[in-house]
C-alpha cells in the first residue's frame, strides 16, 4: 500500500484557498480538492499470490472440520407418503385421504446403521411444499397470536379470518394448514419416549405466542386444513403450531417433531407407528421422517465443509498458477504506464 | 458592407483576444473628434426592418404614459413562487431517471400484488425529494432576496422641480432620472445631459459583455442643458422607438421636441445594468423598464479564455535596430520544445514591469536611446507612441498615479511604453495633447510640451491604420501613423531601404514569436499641402452623406509618402501556462478549435501564441476577404454577394479536402483550417456542411474567426451530431453560452467577465489552463466513478438505499486510479476516456455478470446451507432467518466490494464502509428487537439474536462473502 500524500492536482486554485484559513479548513480543502492521504492498494502479482494462498490455508481447516462434524452426524431418511397409501387406492391417494372413515395408521420399519447417540432429533420432511409463498407467508396475525381476541384487526388472515362470523384464533392460513401426522416408536415392543417439548425457537414462545391465548373456533370450518389443537392449552404451549408457524424459506424444508431422549445401537429395528393424517397428495408434496443425531454445527450438512474446502482448494491452485505465470512472465512494478496498460484491460 | 438598413459590422471580442482597435464601426457617429468610436459588435447578416410597432413615450409625464400600460421595473429571476414551487420543483425533480424509478417502485408497491409494503419505497423517496426540494426553495429564496435589493436600490427620479429619490421597483416608462457616478443604471435610459461638455458621458459595460473598457455615449445636442432639475423640468419629448427586443446594440427611434423629429441611434442609450464612470451625473428618460430591458436577453462577447487581454508593450524595432530582451510564452514553448535549455535571462536594473509595460533594453532606457546610432528616430518613434492615439488620462499627473482609458488596452500599452522611455502624456485637450519629455535636449532635462492636434484619422478595420496631424510648439507639422505592417508598407516613400528591410525581418520575427505587431511612420507636412488638404478633410467630415467613406478617402490623400520610423510588438498576455495547457490536451489526443469572434489576423495570431498552430503546419485558409467578394460587395447587390460567396467556399472546400487528403496521405504533415465567420455561415449550409466536417476532421486544429454566438453553437452541434464527437465547449462571456450549451460538456470560466457563461456551464473554473485539471485529472477520475458507481447504484436500489449508499458516495467523491501528478504527466491515458474505455457495454456487462454472480451466492449457498438444523438444539431456521443472514452477506459483501472496486483509499473509504457494515448490524439488532405496536408481520423479531446464537451464521459469513468477492478479485487481479 503505497501512502499518497496529498497529490498536486489544483495546486494553482488552491494556494489562495488556504492561505488565510488554519487548520480546519485546511482539512476541509484537502476534502474538497481530493487532496485527502490515501492508500492505494495496488494488485501486485506478489501481493495477489500471497492473498490468495493466505485464504487457502485458511479455508481448508476450517472446511475439514466442518466437514468432519458433519460426518459424524448419523441421519435416516424415511418417505412414506407413498408407501402408507393402502395399494388399492394408490391411483386415488387424494381420495383416500380426504376419506374420513379409512383408517390412516401405518407400520413403518427403520433399521439403525449406525450407533446413534442421544439427543436423536425427529424430523418430518415435506418437499414441493410453498411456505415461502407470499400469500401464504402474510396470511396470519402476529398481533393475535400474542395477545388473542382481543386483538381485532386480523385483516391480514384472510381467507381463514372468521367462520360462521366469529374469529378465528389462531387465524390465517398457515395456522389452517397446520401439519398432523403423528409418529410413536417402538423398539422391542417398548415404545420409545420422545421428548415433545421445548421444540420450538426459545424466543417464538416467550415472545411471539401468547400464554393466556387459547385457540378458538379453529378448524371448524367446512374445509378443514390441516391439524386441529387442543382449546385448553395456551397457544405458548403448542409448540407443533410454533414450529410450523416458522415457515420455511424453501419448499423442502424440515421441521422439528420431537427429541428421542436414548440411544440407539446399530442393527436395531424401530417401528414406527404414523398417522398419515396430512393431504400432500393434492399437490404432490412428499413426506419423510427423519431422525439424526447433532454436532456442534447442527444437522448433518456437508454444503459448508465443502465448500469452504472447494474455495480453499481453489485458492491455493489460484495462487500456484499466478506464481508459475509471474515466475515465467515477471513485469517490472511501479512503471506507472505499464501498471496501466495492464490495469485498463482488467479494472473497470 | 452595403451600408443598407441596419447590417452592420462590430468587433465581436471573444474567445479571448480582441483589441478594441481593431473594432471598428461601419457607421461612423459624430462623436467627438478625439475620442475613439466605441467598439460594436458585429452581427453578420442582417437584421430584419423593424415590424411596424412602436411604442410612443411621452418624457416626463406618467398620465399620458399611464395610457399605454408599459410595464414596471421590477425584475425577477426566481424559479419559482410559493404556488408554482410545489409542483414545479417536483416536476423537476422527476425529470431525473433516478427519481422516476423510485417513484414508479412506490407506486407499484402500493398495489396488492406487492410483496413489500409501500412505506420501505417511499420513505426514502420523500427524503430525497425533501432535501432537494428544500435546497430549491432556499436558492430560490436567495435569489428573490437579490431582486428584492435590486428592486429597492433607491435612484433620484424628477419629480416637479427637484430630484427625488425612488426605488427601481417603482421606476415607469417616460420619467427623468438621474444617475451619479459609478451609479447603475435602472433601466434603459435615453441619454438626454450630463454634467461634462459635449453631453458626452462615460460608461463601463462589464455587466452586458464584460469588456472593462469605457465606452463613450453622446447625447444629441438638442437635449444637452435638460442636466439641471429646474431645466428638465422642462422637457416635454415624445419618444418613439421599437419595442423592446434583444438585441443589444441596435436601437431605432426618434425623439420628437417641439415637433422637430431628431433619429436617435444606439449612441444615446444607456442599457440597464451599465454604470457611469467619469461624469458627475447624467439625465435620461426611461424608455424601456424590468424585463424588458435589453440587461435579459445577454448575448455578446469577449475575451480572457486564452488571453488575459492584458495588453503588454513587449519589443520594438526602431530605425532597423530591434530592442526588446525579453522572451515570450510561446518562445518558451518552442525552446522546450526543441529540448534546449533555457538560459534565464538576468534581468537589468532598467527593466521596468508595469501594467501594460513589460520591456527591458538598457540601451534605450532612462534616456539612453540619446547614444544610439539616430537619436532622432528614437525621437520620432517615442513621439508618435506619445501622440498618435485617442487615449485618456485619468487621475494624478504623475507617472505613478496616472491612469490610462482606452478603447483598447493596446493602446494604453503604446502610451504606457511612451511614459516609461521619457515622454509620458499627461494631459488632453480638445485640441492639444500635453506631454512631458525627458532627456530631450539633454540628459536629466525635463520640460513640459503642448502638441496642437489638428486632425485624427481614425482607426477603422478597412483603413488598419491610425494618424494624427500635430503642429510642434515650433510650428513644425508632422502627420504620424500607426497602424497594421501591410497598409503603412505600401504607404511609405521609396527611400530607406534598408530600415524598411530590417524592419521587416523584425516584423517576421516579433510576429512568429505570438507578438502583435504595429508600424509607426511619420510625415512632416509643409503648411500650404496641409492646408489645402485640410479643406477637404473638412468638407468630407461635414458631407451628409457617405461620410465615412469620404473620410477615408480624404485620409487617403494625406497617408502616403510616409517614412518609417519602426515597428512596436506587443504581447497580448496568455493565461498563464496556456501553450502548455494546449500542448498537454492534443497529446492527450483532444482536438482543440478556436471558435473566436476576433479578426483573422489577430485569430491566427493567437493560435500561433497558443500553439496551436505552427509553421510545420499546412494550413487552408477560407476567407471571404478575396478580391472577387470584396468587387461583389461594393456592388452591393445581396443576392450576388450570396451567391459568389456560396461559390467561392463550395470551391475553397472542395479544393481543400482534396489537398488536405494528398498531404495527409503522403507527408504525414498536420493540418489547420482558419475559416472566418462569413464563409463559414455559408459552409454551414446543409449541401456544403458535409465537406466542412470532412475537411475538419482531418484537421489537427480549426480557427473560425469572426463567429456569431449562433455559429458557434452550430459548429458545435457540427461536431457534436455530424462526427458523434463528445465535445467540450469553454468559453467565459456570455456569447459563449449557446456554445456552451450546445457541447456535451460545457465549461465557464469565471473571472473579471460577468457570470453568464458560467452559469449557463456544467463546470466552471478560474483559468484556462485548469483545464488540464479538469480534464486529465477530475475527469478521468470521474470517469472511473461514474462506471463504478453504475452497478453499486442499480444494485443498493434494488437492495436497501441506506447501508451501501454512503460508501459509493465516498467512492464518488474520493476514488482516484492514477495520482493527479501521473495522470498530468502522461496525457496519453486520457485517451482511454476518449476512447469510452471504461464506460463500454462490456464493462457494464462485467459488472452485471458479477452481479448475477453474487446473487447466486448469496441465494444458493445460504439456503443450501440451511436445510438441516443449525444449532444444538436441532432447531430450524425459517424464512426469515435465511433471508437475513443472506441480508447480511450482501451488505457487507457490497461494502467490501467496494472497497475493492477502489483504486484508492482514504480514512472516509474505512470509515464509511465500516460504518456501513455496522449501521445495518444497529439497524437489524434494534429491528428485531422491539415489537411494533401497530399491526405488522413480526417476521423479523428476534431473528438476528437467533440467527447469532448459532456457529453456523459466523461460518456463512465468513465464506459466503468471500466466495462472492473471489470472483471479482480473481477478475481484478
Amino acid at each position: 500500500m503505497e501512502m499518497e500524500a496529498g497529490s498536486t492536482s489544483a495546486s494553482g486554485g488552491g494556494t489562495q484557498a488556504h492561505s488565510y484559513s488554519p487548520l480546519r479548513s485546511k482539512a476541509f480543502y484537502k476534502f474538497t480538492q481530493q487532496n485527502l492521504p490515501a492508500c492505494k492498494p495496488n494488485l501486485t502479482p506478489a501481493r495477489v499470490i500471497v492473498i490468495f494462498l493466505l485464504a487457502g490455508v485458511v479455508f481448508i481447516p476450517v472446511g475439514l472440520i466442518c466437514l468432519r462434524a458433519s460426518e459424524s452426524v448419523v441421519e435416516i431418511l424415511d418417505r412414506y407418503d407413498i408407501e402408507c397409501v393402502p395399494e388399492s387406492y394408490r391411483n386415488n391417494k387424494v381420495a383416500y385421504i380426504k376419506d374420513s372413515s379409512i383408517s390412516k395408521n401405518c407400520k413403518r420399519l427403520i433399521k439403525i446403521q449406525k450407533h446413534m447417540k442421544a439427543p436423536i432429533y425427529v424430523y418430518y420432511e415435506l418437499d414441493n411444499y410453498y411456505q415461502n409463498h407470499r400469500r401464504y407467508i402474510k396470511s396470519r396475525s402476529d398481533k393475535q397470536l400474542l395477545h388473542g381476541l382481543e386483538y381485532k384487526d386480523t385483516s391480514s388472515c384472510r381467507p381463514e379470518e372468521y367462520n360462521n362470523g366469529l374469529s378465528i384464533v389462531p387465524c390465517g392460513l398457515v395456522a389452517w394448514s397446520l401439519f398432523n401426522d403423528s409418529y410413536t416408536f417402538v423398539r422391542e415392543a417398548v415404545e420409545l419416549r420422545i421428548n415433545r417439548r421445548n421444540i420450538a425457537w426459545k424466543s417464538d414462545r416467550e415472545h411471539k405466542f401468547g400464554r393466556n391465548v387459547y385457540p378458538f373456533n379453529f378448524q371448524n370450518g367446512s374445509l378443514i386444513g390441516g391439524g386441529n389443537l387442543d382449546p385448553d392449552v395456551p397457544l405458548s404451549e403448542q409448540e407443533d403450531l410454533i414450529v410450523w408457524m416458522r415457515t420455511a424459506a424453501l419448499p423442502k424444508f424440515r421441521k422439528l417433531y420431537g427429541v428421542i431422549e436414548e440411544d440407539l445401537q446399530a442393527d436395531e429395528i424401530i417401528e414406527v407407528h404414523l398417522v398419515n393424517n396430512y393431504n400432500t397428495y393434492s399437490f404432490g408434496g412428499k413426506k419423510k421422517l427423519v431422525l439424526t443425531t447433532k454436532n456442534w454445527l447442527g444437522g448433518k450438512n456437508d454444503f459448508l465443509g465443502i465448500a469452504y474446502m472447494a474455495t480453499g482448494g481453489f485458492c491455493i491452485f489460484m495462487s500456484i498458477l499466478f506464481a508459475l505465470i509471474h515466475v515465467k512472465n515477471p513485469r517490472p512494478h511501479g512503471d506507472p504506464t505499464y501498471s496501466y496498460g495492464n490495469r485498463k484491460s482488467t479494472t473497470s | 458592407m452595403g451600408g443598407r438598413g441596419w447590417e452592420r459590422v462590430q468587433t465581436v471580442r471573444l474567445g479571448g483576444a480582441g483589441a478594441a482597435s481593431v473594432g471598428v464601426a461601419s457607421r461612423r457617429r459624430e462623436a467627438a473628434e478625439l475620442r475613439q468610436v466605441p467598439s460594436q459588435t458585429v452581427r453578420l447578416g442582417r437584421v430584419q426592418p423593424q415590424a411596424p410597432s412602436h411604442r410612443t413615450i411621452y418624457c416626463n409625464d406618467r398620465e399620458a404614459n399611464n395610457i399605454a400600460r408599459f410595464k414596471g421595473n421590477s425584475i425577477s429571476t426566481t424559479k419559482y413562487n410559493v404556488l408554482t414551487f410545489l409542483p414545479k420543483g417536483l416536476f423537476e425533480q422527476f425529470r431525473r431517471v433516478a427519481n422516476l424509478y423510485f417513484l414508479m417502485i412506490s407506486i407499484l408497491s402500493t398495489t396488492p400484488i406487492s410483496p413489500v409494503s409501500p412505506v420501505t419505497n417511499v420513505v426514502p423517496l420523500s427524503l430525497v425529494l425533501l432535501v432537494s426540494l428544500v435546497k430549491e426553495a432556499f436558492e430560490d429564496w436567495k435569489r428573490f432576496q437579490n431582486d428584492t435589493a435590486i428592486n429597492s436600490t433607491p435612484v433620484d427620479v424628477l419629480q416637479g422641480q427637484r430630484w427625488e429619490s425612488i426605488s427601481w421597483r417603482k421606476l415607469q416608462v417616460g420619467d427623468i432620472v438621474r444617475v451619479k457616478q459609478d451609479g447603475f443604471f435602472p433601466a434603459d435610459l435615453l441619454f438626454l445631459a450630463s454634467t461634462n461638455a459635449d453631453g458626452v458621458c462615460y460608461i463601463e459595460t462589464a455587466n452586458l459583455d464584460g469588456e472593462t473598457n469605457l465606452k463613450i455615449r453622446k447625447a444629441l445636442e438638442r437635449t444637452w442643458d435638460y442636466s439641471l432639475p429646474e431645466k428638465a423640468a422642462e422637457f416635454k419629448g415624445e419618444i418613439q422607438c421599437e419595442q423592446p427586443n434583444n438585441s443589444l446594440y441596435t436601437f431605432t427611434g426618434n425623439l420628437v421636441i417641439e415637433s422637430q423629429t431628431l433619429p436617435l441611434s444606439p449612441n444615446q442609450i444607456l442599457l440597464r445594468g451599465c454604470s457611469l464612470r467619469n461624469t458627475e451625473y447624467v439625465v435620461g428618460a426611461v424608455i424601456f423598464t424590468g424585463h424588458e430591458t435589453k440587461v435579459e436577453y445577454i448575448f455578446s462577447d469577449k475575451t480572457g479564455t486564452l488571453t488575459r487581454n492584458l495588453m503588454e508593450f513587449f519589443k520594438c524595432s526602431i530605425g532597423g535596430e530591434a530592442y526588446g530582451t525579453g522572451v515570450t510564452e510561446i518562445e518558451k514553448g518552442q525552446v522546450q520544445r526543441t529540448g534546449k535549455k533555457m538560459n534565464e535571462v538576468n534581468r537589468s536594473d532598467t527593466a521596468v514591469h508595469e501594467k501594460g509595460f513589460n520591456f527591458d533594453d538598457a540601451r534605450i532606457m532612462c534616456g539612453a536611446w540619446r547614444n544610439e546610432r539616430d537619436p532622432e528616430i528614437c525621437k520620432e518613434f517615442f513621439r508618435c507612441l506619445a501622440l498618435c492615439h485617442t487615449v485618456l488620462p485619468e487621475g494624478d499627473e504623475s507617472p505613478e498615479k496616472i491612469t490610462y482609458q482606452a478603447a483598447s488596452p493596446d493602446e494604453a500599452a503604446l502610451v504606457t511604453a511612451a511614459k516609461n522611455f521619457g515622454f509620458f502624456f499627461y494631459r488632453r485637450t480638445p485640441t492639444t495633447v500635453m506631454v512631458r519629455e525627458s532627456h530631450v535636449e539633454k540628459m536629466g532635462n525635463i520640460q513640459d510640451v503642448s502638441y496642437e492636434i489638428l486632425n485624427v484619422l481614425e482607426f477603422n478595420s478597412t483603413r488598419k491604420r491610425q494618424s494624427v496631424v500635430c503642429r510642434y510648439p515650433n510650428g513644425r507639422l508632422v502627420l504620424y501613423c500607426k497602424g497594421a505592417d501591410t497598409v503603412i508598407y505600401e504607404r511609405l516613400a521609396d527611400a530607406n531601404q534598408d530600415i524598411k528591410r530590417l524592419t521587416r525581418e523584425h516584423l517576421e520575427q516579433f510576429g512568429s514569436a505570438g507578438l502583435r505587431t504595429l508600424c509607426l511612420a511619420y510625415r512632416e507636412l509643409t503648411n500650404d499641402l496641409y492646408e489645402k488638404w485640410n479643406e477637404k478633410f473638412i468638407q468630407a467630415k461635414s458631407s451628409l452623406r457617405d461620410r465615412e467613406k469620404k473620410l477615408d478617402e480624404v485620409a487617403e490623400l494625406i497617408e502616403k509618402d510616409l517614412i518609417l520610423i519602426g515597428c512596436t510588438a506587443i504581447e497580448d498576455k496568455l493565461q498563464d501556462g496556456v501553450p502548455a495547457c494546449i500542448e498537454t490536451l492534443s497529446r492527450a489526443g483532444i482536438k482543440i478549435w478556436v471558435l473566436t469572434g476576433d479578426k483573422m489576423e489577430t485569430a491566427i495570431n493567437i493560435a500561433y501564441a497558443c500553439n496551436l498552430i505552427n509553421n510545420d503546419m499546412k494550413q487552408f485558409i477560407i476567407t471571404s476577404e478575396t478580391d472577387a467578394i470584396r468587387e461583389a460587395e461594393d456592388k452591393g447587390d445581396p443576392v450576388e454577394i450570396a451567391r459568389i460567396i456560396k461559390d467561392s467556399v463550395n470551391h475553397d472546400l472542395k479544393q481543400c479536402l482534396e489537398e488536405a487528403q494528398q498531404y495527409l496521405h503522403i507527408s504525414g504533415q498536420k493540418l489547420t483550417l482558419i475559416i472566418d465567420g462569413k464563409c463559414l455561415m455559408y459552409a454551414l449550409d446543409p449541401n456544403l456542411r458535409v465537406n466542412l466536417l470532412n475537411l475538419s476532421l482531418n484537421c489537427s486544429s480549426v480557427v473560425c474567426c469572426r463567429v456569431s454566438p449562433l455559429q458557434k453553437a452550430q459548429v458545435t452541434s457540427l461536431i457534436k451530431k455530424g462526427a458523434r464527437k463528445i465535445t467540450l465547449s469553454i468559453g467565459d462571456g456570455a456569447n459563449d453560452v449557446s456554445m456552451i450549451q450546445a457541447a456535451h460538456v460545457g465549461v465557464g470560466i469565471s473571472g473579471l467577465e460577468g457570470m453568464q457563461a458560467v452559469m449557463a456551464s456544467d463546470f466552471a473554473i478560474a483559468q484556462f489552463r485548469f483545464l488540464t485539471d479538469l480534464l486529465l485529472v477530475h475527469g478521468r477520475w470521474s470517469y472511473t466513478r461514474l462506471c463504478k458507481r453504475f452497478y453499486d447504484d442499480w444494485f443498493q436500489s434494488l437492495y436497501n438505499v441506506i447501508f451501501t449508499a454512503l460508501p459509493v458516495i465516498i467512492v464518488g467523491l474520493f476514488d482516484k486510479d492514477v495520482s493527479a501528478s501521473l495522470s498530468k504527466k502522461y496525457p496519453e491515458l486520457y485517451k482511454e476516456g476518449i476512447r469510452n474505455m471504461f464506460f463500454k457495454w462490456r464493462v457494464v456487462a462485467v459488472w452485471a455478470f458479477f452481479a448475477l454472480y453474487h446473487s447466486l451466492i448469496f441465494y444458493y449457498f445460504t439456503t443450501a446451507a440451511s436445510q438441516t438444523g443449525h444449532n444444538s438444539s436441532g432447531k430450524i431456521f425459517g424464512l426469515w432467518d435465511v433471508s437475513t443472514m443472506a441480508f447480511t452477506c450482501v451488505v457487507v459483501t457490497v461494502n467490501l466490494r467496494l472497497l475493492m472496486a477502489c483504486n484508492s483509499i482514504t480514512r472516509w473509504h474505512h470509515l464509511s464502509i465500516s460504518g456501513s457494515i455496522l449501521a445495518w448490524f444497529v439497524f437489524i439488532f434494534i429491528y428485531s428487537g422491539v415489537m411494533t405496536p401497530y399491526d405488522r408481520q413480526e417476521n423479523i423479531f428476534f431473528v438476528i439474536y437467533v440467527l447469532m446464537s448459532t456457529f453456523f451464521f459466523y461460518l456463512t459469513l465468513l465464506l459466503v462473502p468471500i466466495v462472492a468477492l473471489l470472483g471479482d478479485f480473481l477478475y481484478l487481479g
